[in-house]
C-alpha cells in the first residue's frame, strides 16, 4: 500500500508533465476504442435494419452467383408461380433489383454515388408485400410505366415532392422522365448506407434493367403452422439451377455480413493509425520517464540507501507507469466514444447515412483499450525503470549530480545497425513474398518497418550532436549567443534529443513514404497515358460500384461525329479463372491502334475464342501460345478460350477477348470505356465538347481529354494522400507535445545555468529564443531522420511493385523540404511555453537553486 | 566612507537601503537602512555571521534583487526605476560576477565563457586586454577546454577572467574561493587584489573567511541587517578577533 501511495504522490507532483505525456496514449487508445465502438454500433444497426427488412419473410429466394462483382443472376418470372404452388406457401413477393440506375438531379449530375451503389428495384403495392425493407412514407407504390418512387434521402436532396418529374437513367437505356408517386424510408434512416433507390413497377424496372420477364429474388411467407424447414426444402425443389432458397434469417445475416465486411476494411485502416499513434506515444513515455528518473535521482538513491531493493525501485516506477496508462486509457475510452459520434457525423456529411442506434460499448472494447494503454505505457517505462534501479545509494549523499550509469555509445552503434538491418530484411522479404498471402506480407512489412524505426532511433543518438551542429549553424550565425547556445544544447544530451526526435521521425517517415508513393503513382499514371495509350478523348463510367458501364449508343454517336477519327470500345466484366474472380476485357478489333503493345507473340486478331494475355500474367500462370484456358462467366457458365497472343503492355493487364466473344458472354450490352482519336486539326478540348454534346442524355458517361483523366486520377490520389497525411499529421503534433515536454524539463534542469546567463546579461528575449531555437533544431532533426527513413520505405515498396507496372520512383523533394521546415517552425511554436518559463525565472532564485 | 570622494569616483553606492521579505507574522528584515559607498579602485569585503544580510546586500547592489526602500546606484545610474531589460543590459555592460560555484556555461569553452557578456552584447573583446587578463590568471593554455575539463581552481579563474574582460564598472564576488582548496583560493584572491591594484578594478566581495577577507582593502561588518563596523587594512588575526565578538 505504501508503494501505491508513494507512486501516487510522486505522480501528482509532476501532474502537468505527465498530463502532456499521457496525451499520446489517450490519442492512440481513443482511436482504438472509437473504431471499435463505431464498428460495433454500425454492425448492430445493420443487423437491425436487415432483421427489420426481412420481418414477415420466412424464406428468401435469390440468384445463385459465385461473383462478387457480377451483375447478379436472374431467373424467370414463372418460377414465382411455381413457388406459390408449393404446399405451405402463403404468399410470394416478386423482386427485381439492379445496379447502375441513376437518378439525375436538378443540376444534371447523378445523385448519390461516391462509392455507394445506385440501385433500381421493384416496389410491390402494399397488398402484395411480404417483406418490409421499403417503408412507404408518402404516396403510393408506382403502378404503371411512367411512375417512380425514391428513397427519402434522395428525394430530400433533390427537393422532389410528389408529382414532380424525376430523370432516371440506366446502363441500357437513355435517361427518361418519371413522375414521383412515392417516397420510402428504411426504418428511421432516410437511405440505406448512402445507396440511392429508384423504385418502379415490375414491368418498368425489368425493361430498364434489360431483364424483361426476369426476377432477381422472391420473398416467401409460409402458412401459419407450416414447418418453415419443410417448405424450404419443397421450394428448393421447384427452383431452377440458377436460384437458391434460404431462410430469411440466414439471408439477413448474409446481407448484413456483406456490408459489415466492407466496413471491416475501413476499421483496419483506422486501427493501423491508432497503432502508429501508440507507437509514437511509447517514445514520448520512454523519454519522459527517463528524464523524470534523472530528476528524482537523489530521492531514488535515498530509497535505495534506506533499504529498498532494486526490484522494489523497478516496481515503483512501473507502478507509476501503470497508473498513468490506466488513467490515460480511461480518458481514451471516453475520447473514443466522442470519436465514434464524430465519425458518424462526418460520414453523414458525405451523404452516407448509417442507421442510428445507441452507441455500443462492448466489454471487448473496454478490455482491449485498457490493456493496450497500460501495456504500452508500462513497456515504454521498463528501460527507465531498470536505469532507476541502477542508481547507487551513495548518490543520495553527493552534493553534485550523478548521472545514471549509461551504456556505451559503441554498443549502441552496433545494436542500432544490427536492428536496422534486421528490420530492412523483414521488409524486403515481406515485399518480395510471392505467396499472395496478404496477412503474411503485411505482417512482415509492418513488423519490419517497426524494427527499422527502432533501429533508426537507436542509431540516431550517435547522429544527434553532428546533425544538431549542422542544423543549428544558421541559428548560431544569425542569432548570436542565443543561436549558439541553442546549437550546443541541442546536441548536449544525444540520448534525450534522439528520443524526442524519434517520436517525430515516426510520423514524418510514414508521411514521406505516402508522399513518395503518391508522387510515383501519379508519375506512373502519367507515363502510361502518354506512352501506353493513344487517344485524345476518353470516356469512362461514373458508376464505379458495379462496373455497370454506359449505353453502347454513345460509341455509335461519337463515331459519327466529324471531329472523331476513330473510336475503340472497351467493355469489362468479372470472370472466374481457376476459381478466383478476376476481370476480363472485351476489345474492339482496332485496339492495337490505341494501346501500345510490344513483343507480340501470336496473332492480335483474336477471333471468337482467342485470349490476349499480358506477359507477366502469362508467366505467372505458366501459359503459352495455344494453351486452353477455361473461364467461367456469370451468365453463360464455363467457356474455353485459346491463348492467341501474349504481349508486353502497360495498359492491357490481365486477360482480354474480342468484342464479339465478350458480347456472347455478357448479354446486357454496355461499354465501360471509349478511347477516341480525333480528326486532324481538332483540339482535345473541341473533341471532348463534341462528344460531351452527344452524351448529354447518358449521365453515367464521363467525357474527358486524356490530360483531364490523368488529372482526375491525380486528384483522387491526392485526396487519399491528404487523408493519410492528416491522420499521420496528428501523430506528429502529438510528438511535438513531446518536444514541449522535453524543453520544459530542460529549462527546469538548467535553472542555474539560465540564472547565470541572465545575471551576466542575457535578456528575456534572448533567453526565449535560445529555448525556441533548440526545440526547432531537435524537431528538424526528427523530421530529417523521418525523411531519410521514409525515402527508404517508399523505395522498397516501389521496388517490390516494379513488376506490376509501377516503375517510377519520384521523390517530391520540395514537399519533403517543406515538411522539414514546417516541423522546425512547429517546434518553435511548441516551445513557446517553456521559453516563457525560462525567461520568467527569477534570476536570483535561479542562481541560488540547489 | 570617504567624505572627500566625489560622486563620479563612486563605482557604486547604496543609500538607506532596506529589504524586507514576507508579510505579517512571517516578515523578515534582511537589511535595515544600510548606507555605503564603494570607491573606484577599491577592494571591499563584506562579512558577517549567517543571517546578517551580507548576501542580500550584495545581490541588491548587483541588481539581482530589489530593495524594499532606499536606492542603489551603479555609477550615476539608479537601479530602482530600471525595467528588467535595462537592468539586464546594465549587468551585461557594467557589472562583473564571480559566484561561489556554477559560474560557467558547460557547453561553452573557457574562452567562450570569458567573452560571454561581450558576445551577448554583440561586441568583440579588446585583444590586448584579454591577453593580459588571461596571462595574469595563467589560464592561457586552457582556453579551448570545456568547464568539465578544468579543475575547480581553474574554473574560478576563468570566471574571474570573464568578470574582468568586459571592463566592468564594478565586480561583485560571492564567496569566490569558498569551494576551493587553500592554495587555489589564495591564488584567486591574490589575482583579485592585483586586479584592483594594477588594473584599477573595483571589487566587492562577500565572504565568511577571515583569510579571504584579509586580501581586501576594507571590510564592512554586517550584523542583523545593519553595518556595525568597518576595518581598513585588515589582517587575518584582527578579522578573526572582530568576528569573535559577533554572535550570542
Amino acid at each position: 500500500m505504501t508503494m501505491l501511495k508513494t507512486a501516487l504522490k510522486s505522480l501528482f507532483a509532476h501532474k502537468t508533465r505527465l498530463a502532456l505525456t499521457a496525451v499520446s496514449i489517450v490519442l492512440g487508445v481513443g482511436f482504438i476504442a472509437g473504431t471499435y465502438v463505431y464498428t460495433d454500433t454500425t454492425n448492430a444497426a445493420f443487423d437491425d435494419v436487415f432483421d427489420t427488412a426481412f420481418e414477415g419473410v420466412d424464406i428468401y429466394v435469390s440468384g445463385n452467383s459465385d461473383f462478387t462483382f457480377g451483375q447478379g443472376v436472374y431467373f424467370d418470372e414463372s418460377v414465382a408461380d411455381d413457388i406459390a404452388a408449393v404446399d405451405g406457401v402463403a404468399r410470394v413477393e416478386r423482386g427485381l433489383q439492379t445496379f447502375g440506375v441513376e437518378v439525375i438531379g436538378p443540376d444534371g449530375e447523378s445523385m448519390g454515388g461516391g462509392g455507394a451503389p445506385q440501385l433500381g428495384a421493384y416496389l410491390p403495392p402494399e397488398a402484395d408485400r411480404v417483406a418490409s425493407a421499403f417503408e412507404l412514407r408518402e404516396g403510393a407504390a408506382p403502378g404503371g410505366p411512367g411512375e417512380v418512387a425514391l428513397d427519402a434521402a434522395t428525394a430530400r436532396e433533390g427537393e422532389y415532392a410528389l408529382g414532380d418529374s424525376v430523370l432516371v437513367s440506366s446502363p441500357t437505356a437513355p435517361a427518361a422522365e418519371y413522375e414521383l408517386v412515392g417516397i420510402v424510408g428504411f426504418g428511421d434512416a432516410d437511405n440505406l448506407a448512402g445507396a440511392t433507390f429508384a423504385l418502379f413497377d415490375l414491368a418498368t424496372i425489368q425493361e430498364i434493367a434489360g431483364r424483361e420477364g426476369l426476377l432477381s429474388d422472391a420473398s416467401i411467407q409460409v402458412d401459419e403452422g407450416a414447418s418453415a424447414d419443410t417448405v424450404l426444402a419443397d421450394v428448393q425443389a421447384v427452383l431452377p439451377e440458377e436460384a437458391q432458397a434460404q431462410s430469411a434469417q440466414s439471408a439477413a445475416e448474409e446481407q448484413a455480413g456483406e456490408i459489415q465486411e466492407g466496413l471491416g476494411f475501413f476499421t483496419n485502416f483506422l486501427l493501423v493509425f491508432a497503432f502508429v499513434a501508440l507507437f509514437v506515444g511509447s517514445f514520448i513515455i520512454y523519454n519522459t520517464f527517463r528524464i523524470v528518473i534523472t530528476q528524482r535521482m537523489r530521492e531514488l538513491a535515498l530509497m535505495r540507501a534506506i533499504g529498498s531493493t532494486r526490484g522494489q525501485v523497478i516496481r515503483t516506477v512501473l507502478l507509476e507507469a501503470v497508473i498513468v496508462g490506466l488513467v490515460s486509457s480511461v480518458i481514451g475510452i471516453l475520447a473514443g466514444l466522442g470519436l465514434a459520434i464524430g465519425l458518424r457525423a462526418i460520414l453523414d456529411t458525405f451523404g452516407i447515412e448509417l442507421p442510428a442506434g445507441s452507441l455500443v460499448l462492448a466489454p471487448r472494447t473496454i478490455i482491449v483499450a485498457l490493456i493496450v494503454g497500460v501495456v504500452v505505457t508500462a513497456a515504454s517505462a521498463v528501460f527507465p525503470a531498470i536505469a532507476a534501479s541502477r542508481i547507487p545509494p551513495v548518490a543520495a549523499m553527493r552534493a553534485d549530480e550523478v548521472a545514471p550509469r549509461r551504456g556505451s555509445m559503441r554498443l549502441r552503434a552496433i545494436i542500432g545497425v544490427v536492428v536496422l538491418i534486421i528490420g530492412a530484411a523483414l521488409i524486403w522479404t515481406g515485399l518480395n513474398n510471392d505467396s499472395g498471402n496478404t496477412t503474411v506480407i503485411l505482417t512482415s512489412v509492418g513488423v519490419g518497418a517497426l524494427v527499422m524505426i527502432l533501429g533508426a532511433y537507436v542509431l540516431s543518438a550517435l547522429l544527434a550532436r553532428p546533425v544538431a551542429a549542422v542544423v543549428g549553424a544558421p541559428f548560431a550565425r544569425f542569432f548570436g549567443v542565443s543561436g549558439k547556445l541553442a546549437q550546443r544544447n541541442a546536441g548536449r544530451s544525444p540520448r534525450r534529443t534522439s528520443a524526442t526526435a524519434a517520436a517525430i521521425m515516426v510520423g514524418i517517415a510514414l508521411i514521406t513514404m505516402a508522399s513518395i508513393l503518391s508522387a510515383s503513382l501519379q508519375a506512373t499514371v502519367d507515363e502510361i497515358f502518354s506512352t501506353g495509350v493513344d487517344a485524345e478523348v476518353v470516356v469512362t463510367s461514373s458508376d464505379q460500384f458495379s462496373l455497370g458501364g454506359f449505353s453502347p449508343d454513345l460509341a455509335e454517336r461519337a463515331a459519327d461525329l466529324p471531329e472523331v477519327a476513330d473510336v475503340s470500345r472497351v467493355a469489362a466484366g468479372p470472370v472466374l479463372e481457376d476459381e478466383s474472380e478476376t476481370f476480363i476485357a472485351g476489345l474492339d478489333p482496332n485496339f492495337a491502334d490505341f494501346f501500345a503493345v510490344e513483343n507480340v507473340q501470336g496473332d492480335l486478331d483474336l477471333g471468337a475464342d482467342g485470349l490476349l494475355v499480358d506477359d507477366v500474367t502469362a508467366a505467372g500462370n505458366g501459359w503459352e501460345l495455344g494453351d486452353a484456358v477455361e473461364l467461367v462467366f456469370e451468365e453463360t457458365g464455363a467457356q474455353t478460350f485459346t491463348v492467341a497472343a501474349i504481349v508486353e503492355t502497360e495498359t492491357l493487364d490481365g486477360m482480354s477477348i474480342s468484342r464479339e466473344a465478350y458480347a456472347e458472354n455478357f448479354p446486357v450490352p454496355a461499354d465501360n470505356q471509349l478511347y477516341i482519336q480525333l480528326a486532324e486539326g481538332v483540339s482535345p478540348e473541341e473533341g471532348r465538347d463534341a462528344v460531351q454534346a452527344v452524351a448529354a442524355d447518358i449521365p453515367t458517361a464521363v467525357v474527358q481529354t486524356s490530360d483531364e483523366q490523368v488529372d482526375a486520377i491525380s486528384e483522387q490520389v491526392n485526396q487519399l494522400l491528404g487523408l493519410i497525411t492528416g491522420l499521420l499529421g496528428m501523430t506528429v503534433l502529438v510528438a511535438l507535445i513531446g518536444v514541449t515536454n522535453t524543453m520544459a524539463l530542460a529549462v527546469f534542469e538548467r535553472t542555474r545555468e539560465i540564472g547565470l546567463l541572465r545575471a551576466v546579461g542575457l535578456n528575456r528575449t534572448q533567453t526565449r529564443r535560445m529555448i525556441r531555437f533548440e526545440a526547432s533544431i531537435i524537431s528538424a532533426f526528427g523530421a530529417l531522420l523521418g525523411v531519410v527513413l521514409g525515402i527508404f520505405f517508399g523505395w522498397a515498396i516501389i521496388q517490390a511493385l516494379a513488376d506490376q507496372g509501377f516503375d517510377s520512383f519520384v521523390v517530391p523533394w520540395v514537399a519533403l523540404a517543406l515538411w522539414v521546415v514546417g516541423t522546425a517552425v512547429l517546434g518553435v511554436l511548441f516551445a513557446i511555453w517553456p521559453a516563457i518559463r525560462a525567461a520568467k525565472l527569477n534570476v536570483l532564485a535561479a542562481i541560488s537553486y540547489e | 566612507m570617504s567624505s572627500t570622494a566625489t560622486q563620479t569616483d563612486l563605482a557604486a553606492r547604496i543609500v538607506n537601503g532596506s529589504k524586507v521579505y514576507g508579510e505579517g507574522l512571517t516578515e523578515v528584515t534582511a537589511l535595515r537602512g544600510v548606507s555605503a559607498e564603494f570607491t573606484r579602485g577599491e577592494f571591499t569585503a563584506i562579512m558577517g555571521p549567517s543571517g546578517s544580510g551580507k548576501s542580500t546586500l550584495l545581490h541588491c547592489l548587483a541588481g539581482l534583487d530589489t530593495l524594499t526602500s532606499g536606492a542603489v546606484y551603479i555609477g550615476d545610474v539608479e537601479l530602482g526605476p530600471l525595467k528588467d531589460k535595462e537592468l539586464t543590459q546594465l549587468r551585461r555592460d557594467r557589472i562583473g560576477f564571480i559566484f561561489q560555484a556554477y559560474n560557467l556555461i558547460p557547453t561553452l569553452s573557457a574562452e567562450e565563457n570569458i567573452i560571454l557578456p561581450l558576445s551577448i552584447a554583440g561586441r568583440k573583446p579588446d585583444k590586448a586586454w584579454m591577453d593580459e587578463v588571461v596571462g595574469a590568471l595563467s589560464i592561457g593554455d586552457r582556453l579551448n577546454h570545456r568547464p568539465a575539463e578544468l579543475s575547480g581552481g581553474q574554473q574560478q579563474r576563468v570566471a574571474a577572467a570573464r568578470a574582468l574582460v568586459s571592463r566592468p564598472q564594478i565586480v561583485f564576488a560571492d564567496e569566490p574561493s569558498g569551494n576551493l582548496d587553500s592554495k587555489s583560493g589564495s591564488e584567486l584572491l591574490e589575482f583579485m587584489r592585483r586586479a584592483v591594484r594594477e588594473l584599477s578594478q573595483t571589487i566587492v566581495m562577500v565572504t565568511h573567511d577571515p583569510m579571504s577577507a584579509s586580501y581586501a582593502d576594507r571590510i564592512l561588518f554586517l550584523d542583523d541587517g545593519s553595518i556595525v563596523d568597518t576595518m581598513t587594512e585588515p589582517t587575518p588575526e584582527r578579522v578573526l578577533d572582530r568576528m569573535k565578538s559577533f554572535g550570542s
